[in-house]
């Protein structure tokens, strides 16, 4: 397997280049952009289920030694990520081919979603804090562009401001960097672990785990920096909204979760007050933004935030239980909110608008697309036996065994607002009489909807099996000194 | 533009750059330059013939594919990449030694044909951009007229 670890990074990387070359043949890169996507699926699960015994993998990029080269490290978190990412981006685009009309600009697609693709993993891959920077750059870039993709001017100013303010927190990232290599000379994510612990506390490294924290969360769209959710969620094309929220905040909640328990430990627990309180406002925030809109798809994106805030409170206990109950809220949110936000599109597809009152009587209409949905809606309402129940109820039973009562009292009630919004958004998506006629959607559309949308009830009914593999996760990245090791002691 | 000076001296440059350019990829494995300084320095002079010699004149002079050429030189970096998996490692390097007659003995090193790589990207990447910026058909549908 230690051969085999660039595959995710390479595989994405080289067929991007391919689709580029063949972007005038839309059968053969539609085909050859699928095949990539399989393979690369298949190699995340065989990674996953390597890394289950508690192997942690190393590649030396270029045979450099430990703490100088570039390492690519998989522990079972990295596979736990790479399995999700695979499996999401794949669904989206299977979903895309039926979206997107054939004239409009699919060439540039194909690519670009490989090369976001390679950024994402590649992120949960490296297991050094420059090469963080490299890939979410690479991620990034391409986000850009695929935020862009109409080539409209809503579209412009959506990706516009994204990439504004991911500037922004792309500088201060540099900026942590070289706060953190002036201080201790390394950027190997195990090193700088061992070198911080050595120094002791200090200061001006509470400030530079702050930079990385301000950072991470503008990817992971905590509350501050989370204006930028709601518009690109809900005028970017669907499928890329749904990478979004399924898996492109999560990148951002992996870095914090790396630094919280591998690189920062100590300066994260003097941070800890203040990530709570991030947490709850984004709980509180995103659960109020979703009351006054009338956009399906803006609902949809505020309540991203409300969940993010959610796994945000279970990173923000630091402790194992909590590590727990974000982990599997992580992997039961990112399928459930893509599969939501494609059945979005769906209904966009069908009736031509995401407003609302416009949609309505989509039961009658469209019965099997306005199922999917409600699966959805009563997962995310967090009613058993679907995932979002058994999410929020590991998180609140980590919060009140940790004694937090007061925080935990207060993502308890907000799950009450929650429980409120989807089913009244529901409601006035399905019930009732529309105005609109249903149209046709090609059936790949579905068949990703439904793939996707199907993990809410298994995680659901195998709530017991993926709480366990939650707590082998959190287990291996609540000792760092298992990844520190592994690192030191690669060939 | 217009200006004498420019016309004339515009074009002495481009081999200058282009010369040193070369310089700084064949020097740059273990000195300082390498593919991406070249590749910098290379477009650097191109542009400066397209700001010498009116837009349409440079051109039409460099108007290559450079789309085509950015994604050839991703693709032979990372070939050089995989080359290196096939002695264990991604992107690990090696050296080849030749003995040719007149010249003497030349050390190949698969560091160069990456660098070649990321020097190809680097130019083509930037004037693709360019040219794009430049493009007076361009127009983004719905922008105020």
């Amino acid at each position: 397997m230690n051969l085999f670890l660039p595959v995710p990074v390479l595989l994405p990387l080289v067929t991007a280049i391919a689709l580029f070359l063949v972007r005038h043949h839309q059968k053969i890169q539609e085909r050859l952009s699928n095949a990539s996507l399989a393979v690369n699926l298949a190699f995340a699960l065989s990674l996953l289920s390597a890394t289950a015994g508690g192997n942690i993998f190393i590649h030396r990029m270029g045979m450099w030694p430990f703490p100088f080269g570039i390492i690519l490290a998989a522990d079972r978190l990295t596979g736990t990520m790479v399995v999700l990412a695979a499996a999401i981006v794949a669904a989206c685009t299977l979903f895309a081919q039926g979206y997107l009309s054939t004239n409009q600009r699919r060439e540039v697609f194909h690519p670009l979603i490989h090369f976001q693709l390679m950024g994402i993993q590649g992120a949960f891959m490296t297991g050094d804090l420059f090469n963080l920077f490299v890939f979410f750059e690479v991620m990034l870039i391409s986000t850009y562009a695929l935020l862009a993709f109409y080539y409209n001017l809503d579209q412009l100013e959506v990706a516009l401001k994204y990439t504004f303010l991911n500037l922004v927190a792309s500088a201060m990232f540099l900026v942590g960097i070289s706060f953190l290599y002036a201080q201790v000379g390394t950027v190997n994510m195990a090193d700088l672990s061992v070198k911080i612990r050595e120094l002791g506390p200090q200061p001006l490294m509470v400030v530079t785990a702050f930079i990385f924290l301000f950072v991470f969360s503008m990817k992971a769209a905590l509350f501050p920096m989370h204006l930028w959710l709601p518009s690109a969620h809900s005028i970017s094309p669907t499928h890329i909204g749904a990478v979004l929220a399924g898996v492109l905040v999560k990148v951002g909640i992996y870095s914090i979760i790396r630094c919280a328990w591998l690189i920062f430990p100590g300066p994260f627990k003097v941070l800890q007050p203040m990530i709570m309180t991030i947490a709850l406002v984004t709980i509180v925030w995103g659960a109020l933004g979703t009351l006054p809109q009338r956009s399906l798809k803006r609902i949809l994106a505020y309540s991203t935030i409300n969940q993010l805030g959610y796994i945000a409170f279970g990173v923000a206990l630091l402790s194992p239980l909590g590590m727990t109950a974000a982990i599997f809220y992580i992997v039961s949110h990112a399928f459930l909110k893509s599969s939501m936000l494609l059945g979005a599109g769906l209904n966009q597809k069908l009736t031509g608008t995401v407003d609302l009152d416009e949609m309505g009587g989509m039961m009658a209409k469209a019965p099997y697309a306005s199922a999917l949905m409600l699966v959805g809606f009563l997962s995310l309402a967090g009613i058993p036996p679907l995932s979002g129940f058994f999410s929020k109820l590991f998180l609140l039973q980590a919060g009140f065994t940790q004694g937090a009562y007061l925080a935990t009292g207060l993502a308890l009630l907000m799950g009450v607002i929650s429980l409120y919004y989807n089913f009244t958004t529901y409601q006035r998506m399905a019930w009732g009489t529309g105005g609109n006629e249903a149209r046709e959607a090609p059936a790949t559309m579905y068949s990703s909807v439904s793939f996707l949308a199907s993990f809410a009830v298994i995680f659901g009914i195998g709530a017991a099996w993926l709480y366990e593999w939650s707590h082998l996760v959190a287990s291996q990245i609540t000792r760092p000194e298992l990844y520190i090791n592994a690192m030191r002691n690669a060939l | 533009m217009r200006s004498l000076i420019l016309r004339t001296i515009a074009p002495i440059v481009l081999h200058l750059t282009l010369i040193f350019s070369l310089f700084l990829l064949l020097y740059g494995h273990n000195q300082p330059g390498g593919g991406f300084i070249a590749g910098l320095m290379t477009a650097v002079g191109i542009v400066l013939q397209w700001v010498t010699f009116d837009a349409d004149d440079g051109w039409h002079r460099y108007n290559w594919p450079w789309d085509r050429i950015f994604s050839y030189g991703l693709a032979l970096s990372a070939c050089v990449g995989l080359f290196g998996l096939l002695s264990g490692y991604f992107l690990k390097g090696s050296a080849y030694e030749f003995n040719l007659p007149f010249i003497g003995e030349v050390e190949v090193l698969t560091a160069f044909f990456f660098d070649v790589g990321v020097y190809a990207v680097v130019v083509a990447v930037l004037l693709s951009i360019l040219t794009t910026f430049c493009d007076r058909r361009a127009v983004i549908r719905g922008a105020p007229k």
